[in-house]
């Protein structure tokens, strides 16, 4: 089960930013960097590790101050949190029942 | 490893809030928000209608309400930051989405119904009336949701 776990997810802040993406159609840059409360530098290392994995596709508009970044899950990052929710629940399963 | 470390029960709350974050984490809508929706479907069911009742065409008309409905949406998701799209919402959301449908269909059928018996006019007051108050409702509906859901997960 501990290894069903995906290690790109389960960081802390990773896992907030998925769970945040798996619900909303799309989360704005601002947005994910309130509710995980981190960093512009830390924010975009985070959301930069899930592009790269796949799990995240990232848009931008507009220009200069006006501009803004969005992100939306990808259908293999939905896949992806899905079963890494799975996992997590199945062992919190034989946590809460042993 | 960081992920090492994560216990199950602290990924779940972390995964729990997360989830909700887009129901509850949200700027209430501006005051004039359900009238202008109101404005909107008012202007909709009147060109509808009479696209529908005469000869003239009413697609240009029907184009430019959809474009400004774009410039709205692209405003509004920029406002909320996001969007949630009720794939999983929190329990205490369910009654919220029953609710809009309901009152989804009960728009439909005044609208319908008035522009039917007395014409465009009639649809488009029709539209304005139910469409603002259905607005109205349902904000408030969301907005106490948002507070117990936040109750709930502390």
């Amino acid at each position: 089960m501990i290894g069903d776990l995906d290690p790109v997810i389960h960081a802390p802040k990773r896992l907030a930013a998925m769970a945040v993406l798996a619900s909303a159609s799309t989360a704005t840059f601002a947005f994910l960097r309130e509710h995980l409360e981190v960093s512009d530098s830390d924010l975009s290392k985070q959301m930069t590790t899930l592009e790269k994995a796949g799990y995240v596709a990232t848009s931008k508009s507009g220009r200069g101050r006006g501009a803004t970044t969005t992100f939306r899950i990808t259908r293999t990052g939905r896949a992806a949190y899905e079963r890494h929710r799975g996992a997590l629940a199945a062992i919190l399963q034989g946590v809460d029942q042993p | 490893m960081e992920s090492d470390r994560l216990d199950p029960q602290d990924a779940r709350r972390i995964m729990e809030r997360a989830e909700a974050a887009p129901y509850v984490d949200q700027p209430a809508a501006p005051a004039w928000y359900p009238a202008v929706v109101g404005l909107w479907a008012a202007g909709l069911a009147a060109v509808v209608t009479i696209g529908l009742t005469t000869d003239r065409s009413s697609l240009p008309w029907i184009l430019l309400l959809v474009a400004l409905e774009l410039v709205f949406l692209r405003w509004l998701v920029r406002r909320q930051g996001a969007m949630p799209d009720f794939r999983r919402p929190p329990r205490e959301f369910r009654g919220v989405l029953v609710r809009y449908l309901v009152g989804v269909a009960a728009v439909l059928l005044a609208t319908g119904g008035a522009a039917v018996v007395a014409g465009p006019a009639a649809a488009a007051v029709a539209a304005f009336v139910t469409v603002t108050a259905g607005a109205t409702l349902h904000e408030r509906s969301f907005a106490a949701a948002a507070a117990r859901t936040r109750e709930r997960l502390g």
